[in-house]
C-alpha cells in the first residue's frame, strides 16, 4: 500500500518537474547570467516604457471589461428582454478567437484604408489628413482589442455568481424597499465581487501574457520586451529578467484569482436552489438591453470575425497554400495536447486522493499556467543552447512540446479535477466494500468518472496549443510554420488578406471548446453544481 | 441460517497523540440493529471505518465469528471483508444505472445471473421500473434504497450505515427509514447505524451504544439506556433534559425546587447534578411543592410547560388535556424513574 502511494507521488512529482523545467531555466538565466550591457541598455531605455505600456493596457482592459461584462451578466441572468437566450451564449464566443486575430481584424477595420474611415470620408467629404481618428496602434487601442477578446472571463464568473446568489436575498432587499438599481449596487454586486475579481484577474493574466496583439499593434509591453530581448538584442538573460518581473505580476493576478474564487465559493454556497425569476424589462429598456448586448458581441466577435471571413473570401483565388501549415498545426497541437494530458491527469488524480507531494506537484503546474509563453520559450531555448547538440530541428520541437506542457497542463487538469470533485468522496470506499480490488476500482470506477472531464481536457488542450503564438514563434524549427505563426507573419507584413484564412481556421477550432462550455453551462443543474 | 456476530475487542486508533477510538469493545449481533450515537468528534466515524477496514487498528481485534478481520498486526482489506457500507451521500456510482449499481458487487457471477439478481433486488425494493435510471435521475429516497440493495446484494456478513438518513427530505424520511431498516433486519446480519438523531436511535435500534471521547460509555437496549443512563452526558444525548445542581443529604435524598428524590444509598453530603427528563416532572395538585407556570406551548399530544420554582426553571411535558395556563401556580413532583442523580465532577450514579 505504501509502495503504491509513493509510486503515485513519484509519477506526479516527475510530471510536475517536467512542467516546471522551462520556468526554472528562465529564472536561472535571469538570476545567474544576467546583468550585461544589454540589461543596462534595456533598463535605461525601455524598462519604463515596457512597464508603463503594460500597466496602461491592463488598466484599459479592466475598465472596459468591468463596464461591459458585469452589466451584461446582470441583464442576462436576472432580466427578460428580446434575444436574451441568444445573447446568453453569443457573449461567450470571443473565447474562441485569440487576441492577435482580433487585433489583425480590428486594425484592418479601423485602418485608414478600412471601411470605417472610408465611410467617414464619404459622409463628410474630408480627406484622410483632415480629421482625427482614434489610433488602434496605442496602449488604449490594444486594451480595446484585448478587452473584447477577454471580457467573457468576467462575464462567465459574474453570471455564475448572479445565478447562484440566493434569490431570497434580492427579494429580501426588495421587501426592505430597495429599488432595482439599489438591489444591483448594494446586494447583487457586493455578493458577486469575489467572483468578478477572480474573472478579472484571469483576464488580466491573459492580457499581460499577450504577445501577438501587443506586438502587432506596436505596443511595447513587458511580454513584447521579453521577445525583443531575445530576437532584437540576442540577450536571453535580459529577456529572462524582464520575464521574472512579468512572472511576478502574473503570480499576483493568479493569487488574486484563487483567493477571489475561494471567497466566491462561500458566497455561492446556498443550500436551496430556486429557479431564478427574471424581471421583464419594459419595451424601451428591453431594446436598450438588446442593443447593449449586441454591441458587446459585435465588438468581441461579430465584426472582426465577419471582416476576416469577408477578406478570406476576397482572397480565395490568391491565397497561399495552407495544407502544410495546417498539418504542422494539427500534429504539433495533437502531440502537445497528448503530452500535457499525460502530465495533467496523474497529478489531478493524485491530488484528488491527497497523495503526499501531490499538492506541490499541482502548485508547480498551476504556476506554469501563469507564465507567459514567451518566458517559457526563453527558458527552453536556454536549455537547448546548453545541450551539446545545439538547437537542431527535432530537439527544438521536443522543447516546444515541453513548453506547451508547462504552459497548459493546468488547463487540462481542471476539467479532470472537476469531474473527480463531482463524484462523491465515498465512492472508493463503497467500491472496496463491494469487493472491488485496486485494478477493478481504477477500470470500473475511476476511469469512467474521469472520462468526460478527460475528453474536455484533451479538447481544451488541443485548441489552446493550436492558438499559442509566442513560444511557437520562438522555438519552431526553420520552415515549420503553423497556422498561428503564419497568420502573425502575414499580418505583420500588412498582408491581411493572406492572414485572414489561417486566422479564421484558428477561430473555428477555438469554437469547439466554447460550444462544449456553453452546452455544459446550459445543461448544468445548479442544485448539483455545488456538491 | 445464522450469521456470525461482529465482535470488536479493545479496538484503538490513534492519530498523532489523540486517540480517536480508545479501547472500544462492542458486539454486533446478527439480526440486530445497533445504533451508535454520541457528539461530533466522539470517534463514531473512525470506529465505523475500523470495522469496515478503511482504517487499521493500532490495538485490539475485530472478528466476524471465528474469522479474524483485523488486529494491530494484520488486517483483511475492505474488499475481502464482505461488509456492506451505506453512506450519507449514498455513494452511488454516477456512471452506472440503478441495476448496474446493484450488480457492481456481484462481479463474480456470470453477467446474466448478476443481472437477474439485481433485478430481483430492484423488485424487492419496489424500484423495478427504475432499473435503467442513473443516480442523478433518482430521488433521494430512491437513491437510498438502491444503496441498500447494492450493499445487501452480495450477501455481506455485516452492514454499517453512516448517517444514512440525514440526507433525506424530512417529509419522506420516516417512510424511507421504515422500509430500509426492515429490509436490513430481514437480512439477519449484524447492523450498525451511526446517527446523531436520538429519536432515530430510540425508535429503530435494538441496541444503543453511546460513544464519547473515543470510548463507549454505555451500551444497552434503548429502554435501558434511556431509563438508566450511565452519566449526565448519556442522559442528555437521548433527548432534552432539565439539568439542576443540588446537594445530596445524609438521609439519602436530594431535594430540588421541583421535588425530592431518594438515592439508592445514604452517604455523606456532596454536590450532585440532577437530570430530569421533561416527562419526569409531574403536575400534581396534591403536592406541597409549588411552581409557577411561565409559558405553555402546544406540542401535539403533549404540551411543553415552562415552570419556575424559586430561581430554578425547568420544562415539563404535560398531557394535553391537563388545563394549565401561564401564571397558574401548580403543585409538582418528580417521577423517580425519569430523574437521575450524578455526583458532580464524578462519574457514575451517586
Amino acid at each position: 500500500m505504501s509502495g503504491a502511494m509513493s509510486t503515485g507521488a513519484l509519477v506526479s512529482l516527475v510530471a510536475a518537474l517536467i512542467a516546471g523545467l522551462p520556468v526554472i531555466a528562465t529564472v536561472l538565466i535571469g538570476l545567474v547570467s544576467g546583468g550585461g550591457a544589454t540589461w543596462t541598455h534595456i533598463t535605461q531605455t525601455f524598462l519604463w516604457t515596457y512597464l508603463s505600456n503594460t500597466l496602461q493596457v491592463l488598466a484599459g482592459v479592466s475598465v472596459l471589461i468591468l463596464a461591459t461584462a458585469v452589466p451584461a451578466a446582470w441583464l442576462v441572468t436576472l432580466h427578460e428582454f428580446p434575444g436574451r437566450r441568444l445573447f446568453s451564449w453569443l457573449l461567450i464566443l470571443p473565447l474562441a478567437a485569440p487576441g492577435y486575430v482580433l487585433a489583425f481584424s480590428w486594425a484592418d477595420l479601423l485602418g485608414v484604408a478600412g471601411p470605417v474611415q472610408a465611410a467617414l470620408r464619404d459622409m463628410t467629404g474630408l480627406a484622410a489628413r483632415d480629421y482625427w481618428f482614434p489610433d488602434l496602434r496605442s496602449p488604449a487601442g490594444c486594451a480595446f482589442v484585448l478587452a473584447g477578446a477577454l471580457y467573457p472571463y468576467v462575464y462567465l464568473t459574474a453570471r455564475a455568481a448572479f445565478t447562484s446568489q440566493s434569490v431570497c436575498t434580492l427579494e429580501a432587499a426588495a421587501a426592505l424597499g430597495a429599488s432595482p438599481l439599489q438591489r444591483f449596487l448594494r446586494v447583487a454586486l457586493p455578493g458577486a465581487r469575489p467572483a468578478i475579481i477572480a474573472g478579472l484577474a484571469l483576464a488580466l493574466m491573459e492580457a499581460a501574457a499577450d504577445f501577438g496583439a501587443a506586438s502587432f499593434l506596436g505596443v511595447q509591453t513587458l511580454t513584447v520586451g521579453v521577445f525583443r530581448a531575445w530576437s532584437s538584442f540576442a540577450d536571453p538573460a535580459a529577456g529572462a529578467r524582464l520575464a521574472i518581473l512579468l512572472a511576478g505580476l502574473m503570480l499576483a493576478f493568479q493569487w488574486a484569482e484563487r483567493s477571489g474564487r475561494g471567497a466566491a465559493g462561500y458566497a455561492a454556497s446556498t443550500t436551496r436552489w430556486r429557479r431564478q425569476h427574471r424581471t421583464a424589462l419594459s419595451p424601451l429598456a428591453g431594446a436598450a438591453a438588446s442593443l447593449f448586448c449586441l454591441g458587446i458581441f459585435l465588438w468581441g466577435f461579430g465584426l472582426p470575425v465577419a471582416r476576416l471571413a469577408a477578406r478570406a473570401l476576397e482572397a480565395r483565388e490568391t491565397a497561399p497554400p495552407m495544407l502544410g501549415m495546417l498539418a504542422n498545426s494539427l500534429v504539433l497541437a495533437g502531440i502537445g495536447a497528448l503530452a500535457a494530458f499525460l502530465v495533467a491527469v496523474p497529478i489531478a488524480y493524485a491530488a484528488n486522493l491527497k497523495r503526499p507531494l501531490s499538492g506541490l506537484a499541482r502548485s508547480i503546474v498551476l504556476g506554469g499556467y501563469a507564465m507567459p509563453g514567451a518566458m517559457l520559450a526563453l527558458g527552453a531555448l536556454h536549455v537547448l543552447n546548453m545541450l551539446p547538440l545545439g538547437a537542431s530541428g527535432n530537439l527544438a520541437l521536443v522543447m516546444l512540446v515541453l513548453v506547451y506542457v508547462s504552459r497548459f497542463a493546468a488547463a487540462g487538469m481542471s476539467p479532470v479535477e472537476a469531474a473527480l470533485a463531482r463524484a462523491p468522496a465515498s465512492l472508493a470506499a463503497a467500491a472496496r466494500s463491494l469487493g472491488a480490488r485496486r485494478l477493478r476500482r481504477i477500470t470500473d470506477v475511476d476511469l469512467p468518472i474521469i472520462l468526460p472531464g478527460a475528453a474536455a481536457a484533451a479538447l481544451i488542450l488541443f485548441v489552446e496549443i493550436l492558438k499559442e503564438l509566442p513560444a511557437t514563434l520562438m522555438l519552431r524549427p526553420f520552415n515549420w510554420d503553423t497556422l498561428a505563426v503564419r497568420a502573425y507573419s502575414y499580418a505583420s507584413d500588412e498582408r491581411l488578406e493572406a492572414a485572414a484564412l489561417p486566422s479564421l481556421l484558428i477561430t473555428l477550432c477555438g469554437l469547439l471548446p466554447v460550444i462544449l462550455l456553453s452546452w455544459r453551462l446550459s445543461t448544468a443543474r445548479p442544485g448539483q453544481a455545488a456538491s | 441460517m445464522s450469521a456470525p456476530s461482529l465482535v470488536a475487542t479493545g479496538l484503538s486508533r490513534t492519530y498523532g497523540r489523540t486517540a480517536a477510538v480508545d479501547g472500544v469493545s462492542l458486539t454486533l449481533k446478527p439480526g440486530e440493529i445497533t445504533a451508535l450515537i454520541g457528539p461530533s468528534g466522539a470517534g463514531k466515524s473512525t470506529l465505523l471505518r475500523l470495522l469496515a477496514g478503511l482504517e487499521r487498528p493500532d490495538a485490539g481485534t475485530l472478528r466476524s465469528g471465528p474469522r479474524l478481520l483485523a488486529s494491530a498486526d494484520s488486517a483483511i482489506p475492505t474488499e475481502q471483508r464482505r461488509i456492506g457500507l451505506i453512506f450519507q451521500d449514498f455513494a452511488l456510482f454516477p456512471h452506472l444505472d440503478a441495476a448496474e449499481n446493484i450488480r457492481f458487487g456481484l462481479h463474480d457471477l456470470p453477467k446474466a445471473e448478476g443481472r437477474a439478481r439485481a433485478m430481483a433486488w430492484l423488485e424487492r425494493i419496489g424500484l423495478d421500473s427504475r432499473a435503467a435510471a442513473y443516480p442523478h435521475q433518482l430521488s433521494g429516497g430512491e437513491q437510498q434504497r438502491i444503496a441498500i440493495a447494492r450493499a445487501l446484494a452480495p450477501g455481506p456478513v455485516a452492514i454499517l450505515m453512516d448517517e444514512p438518513f440525514s440526507g433525506l427530505d424530512p417529509a419522506r424520511r420516516e417512510d424511507v427509514r421504515e422500509m430500509a431498516l426492515a429490509t436490513i433486519a430481514e437480512a439477519g446480519i449484524p447492523a450498525l447505524l451511526v446517527t446523531h438523531d436520538a429519536e432515530e436511535a430510540l425508535l429503530h435500534a435494538d441496541r444503543i451504544a453511546f460513544m464519547q471521547g473515543g470510548r463507549i460509555v454505555q451500551a444497552g437496549t434503548p429502554d435501558e439506556v434511556y431509563r438508566h443512563p450511565a452519566d449526565a452526558g448519556t442522559a442528555a444525548a437521548l433527548g432534552r433534559v432539565n439539568r439542576l445542581n443540588a446537594t445530596s443529604r445524609e438521609t439519602g435524598t436530594v431535594r430540588t425546587p421541583f421535588g425530592e428524590v431518594s438515592l439508592p444509598a445514604s452517604g455523606p453530603e456532596r454536590p450532585v447534578t440532577v437530570i430530569i427528563r421533561p416527562e419526569g416532572i409531574l403536575i400534581d395538585p396534591l403536592s406541597a411543592t409549588r411552581a409557577v407556570v411561565v409559558a405553555v406551548r402546544p406540542g401535539g399530544p403533549f404540551r411543553h410547560v415552562r415552570l419556575k420554582a424559586g430561581a430554578a426553571e425547568a420544562t415539563a411535558l404535560v398531557p394535553a388535556p391537563m388545563p394549565v395556563r401561564a401564571g397558574d401556580e401548580v403543585g409538582v413532583r418528580l417521577d423517580p424513574a425519569l430523574t437521575f442523580v450524578f455526583e458532580r465532577q464524578g462519574q457514575g450514579p451517586a
